[in-house]
């Protein structure tokens, strides 16, 4: 089992509920957000000697919740503060930005780390098309063109031009390319039954990034498999990552506690009225089209409002001691098989001395007793499977 | 949008008679057909709104005879160069799709004068002999010729037409679709050269086109998204646009033009 960790590198200097969306920067403090960059980085870094296999960072954008509107800067960052640890960039969301520009950019990190980048090319959720500007009805031809596109660009040796529905380019080699070759491992999301068929298309890992429950994650799961020997190859752990908001504490009390109160902050304060935007969007656009019962809207405030203990028992998340961690950890591989795990660290305002020392638990206490769980006997961890990405060469 | 009529026409040459589809007014501008036959595919038919475009017939296709002597695309090369001369002053700018880009290719290495600039789409020839053998199976080209089948425009050919043109095929060695001379000598294309493929033809390799790149020194390869073999047909508008642009502009093709590029 490897092991990710994700740190949404929120804002936490406001109080307030229910601000809508997007919610006011007046309220920003810039001494505020320099001190808590200081400290995230601190953590984010903290995780290689805690012993994970990948830092995650993610894109975001006109929210609180994440302040990383571009998480290559902070993968940047942490390439410079670590030397082990892949850089897992969760990721570029492709529909939105230049495609070529997340090629290059993923390049850059790739070589600046030595060929410690995972790659996730990420569709992005329904209020970033607002953020950005873009017709959520192109969300999955923009997605799969610009994939199809930053492949190339990754792996043409000539240079070329390219003329599709959304983008048009015509004199294409980008300089660096990655140093894995043929380019670093691809991450993208399984959070709908279409997206988990795009991913196994494309061999990517798949992120379960949120799970709702253990049946949902074993549908995706189920359709990636299906699609993947469709397509004349067989999926194995290694193909699948599930992400879960994780507190650990010295006490079971202590970890609920702070879980609630940063998943009440999360939904309460930081995300402000974005499932107001999100409503906005899936009800006026093709957005989730040919997905049925995945992501409802609802979903979050069912996370919010439900008992830790009810969500631990569905799988949403992982709470309590290191004992504790372990075994849902080792009951979440039972029930899905996966390889790979995503650990949220920080939930809204989870002390950062909470998070810090949780991370220590997990070295300590958890990782030792969980890492041969869905690891195949002759991979080795943290390097590029040339030979999973089909579409590299194409 | 007037209507545009492709009509029939007949060359004699000294190599013999050679068939023709002619339409449009402007500066010349041959059209090579594919295996398929020559078909007025929207492309064309844009061609034909501001280029007075050539189609000949390679003899042998379309009930026409095959002419002595002429055996290999190279030959069917030097018979439009004549046709060049006596159509269209001596030169031309050449667009070929699959087979005419082969013969396309040909006529800019052994009469680099007649032709610029030069468009090769999907083009036919360089599959090398390690690869599978391409297959005529019907069911297996229809498959590999068309991203979107439902654009596949209706035949026109009857099956003698088509049961002729697979004969005539063979007759000129195409079934092999590689040329080792031809992949010898792309160095030598020596005019503006625009090479154009498919994102999911299966039938033309990658490498191909990627050599062609390399090797011809004034040449832009140019990847169309979702279009299989029969690119003219897959995906009409961008193709389309992508030959108007860069027969307009030539080298400037690279520069975006804005909203209003002023094409010609």
């Amino acid at each position: 089992m490897k092991f990710s960790q994700i740190h949404h590198m929120p804002y936490t200097g406001i109080d307030e509920a229910g601000l809508g969306w997007p919610i006011s920067n007046r309220r920003f403090d810039g001494q505020k957000a320099v001190d808590l960059f200081r400290t995230y980085l601190e953590v984010k870094a903290q995780a290689e000697d805690c012993g994970f296999d990948e830092i995650g960072s993610n894109e975001h954008h006109m929210s609180p919740f994440g302040m990383m509107p571009n998480p290559n800067l902070i993968g940047a960052a942490l390439i410079e503060r670590t030397r082990r640890v892949r850089i897992f960039q969760c990721g570029n969301l492709v529909p939105l930005i230049n495609p070529l520009r997340i090629a290059e950019e993923y390049a850059m990190l790739d070589v600046m780390s030595g060929g410690r980048v995972t790659a996730g090319l990420m569709r992005g959720i329904p209020h970033e098309y607002v953020a950005y500007n873009i017709p959520p009805d192109e969300s999955w031809g923009r997605m799969r063109e610009a994939v199809e596109l930053i492949l190339k660009a990754w792996t043409e040796p000539e240079p070329f031009g390219w003329e599709g529905e959304h983008f048009k380019f015509r004199a294409v080699a980008i300089w660096p390319k990655p140093v894995q070759i043929p380019h670093p491992p691809l991450v993208m999301s399984g959070g709908s039954q279409s997206s988990a068929r795009f991913a196994a298309e494309f061999r990517a890992i798949m992120g379960i990034l949120r799970v709702t429950d253990l049946g949902q994650a074993r549908e995706l799961i189920a359709i990636y498999r299906e699609q993947a020997r469709a397509d004349g190859w067989e999926a194995g752990p290694d193909r699948f990552m599930v992400g879960l908001p994780t507190a650990v504490g010295e006490t079971f009390a202590e970890a609920k506690r702070v879980m609630t109160e940063g998943t009440r902050y999360f939904f309460d304060v930081l995300q402000g009225g974005i499932n107001r935007a999100q409503q906005i969007v899936l009800r006026q656009t093709k957005f989730n089209a040919g997905d049925r019962n995945i992501r409802p809207l609802d979903r979050d405030q069912q996370m919010k409002v439900l008992p830790v203990e009810e969500r631990i028992e569905r799988g949403q998340i992982l709470c309590g001691t290191p004992d504790m961690i372990v075994d849902q950890i080792r009951r979440l591989h039972a029930e899905l098989g996966h390889g790979h795990m995503n650990l949220i660290v920080k939930i809204g305002n989870m002390p950062d001395d909470f998070v810090s020392r949780g991370m220590t638990l997990l070295r300590d206490h958890v990782f030792p007793h969980v890492r041969g769980l869905g690891e195949p006997a002759a991979k080795s961890p943290g390097q590029a499977r040339p030979q999973d990405q089909a579409h590299a060469s194409s | 949008m007037t209507e545009l009529s492709f009509q029939p026409g007949r060359a004699n040459l000294p190599a013999g008679s050679v068939d023709y589809a002619c339409a449009g007014e402007g500066p010349p501008l041959f059209y090579l057909h594919p295996a398929a036959g020559f078909r007025v595919t929207p492309p064309v038919e844009r061609l034909a709104r501001r280029f007075r475009v050539i189609a000949p017939v390679v003899p042998g296709f379309d009930g026409t005879p095959l002419l002595n002597g002429i055996a290999t695309v190279a030959g069917i090369a030097d018979v439009y160069a004549g046709l060049i001369d006596a159509l269209a002053g001596g030169r031309a700018a050449v667009v070929g799709q699959s087979l005419g880009a082969w013969v396309g290719a040909w006529l800019a290495i052994r009469h680099a004068a007649k032709v610029e600039p030069l468009i090769l789409a999907s083009p036919a020839g360089l599959r090398p002999p390690s690869m599978p053998p391409l297959s005529f199976d019907p069911a297996v080209m229809a498959r590999q010729l068309y991203s979107h089948p439902e654009r596949r425009p209706p035949e026109t050919k009857t099956p003698e037409q088509l049961a002729a043109n697979r004969k005539a095929l063979a007759h000129y060695g195409i079934g092999t679709a590689w040329d080792a001379e031809l992949d010898r000598r792309l160095g030598e294309i020596g005019c503006l050269t625009l090479v154009v493929h498919g994102t999911k033809d299966v039938r033309v390799p990658a490498e191909a086109v990627r050599k062609m790149r390399r090797e011809i020194p004034h040449a832009h390869l140019v990847y169309v998204h979702d279009a299989a073999h029969a690119i003219e047909s897959d995906q009409p508008e961008r193709v389309g646009a992508l030959y108007e642009d860069f027969l307009a502009r030539g080298e400037a093709f690279v520069v975006n033009a804005g909203r209003a590029p002023e094409v010609l």
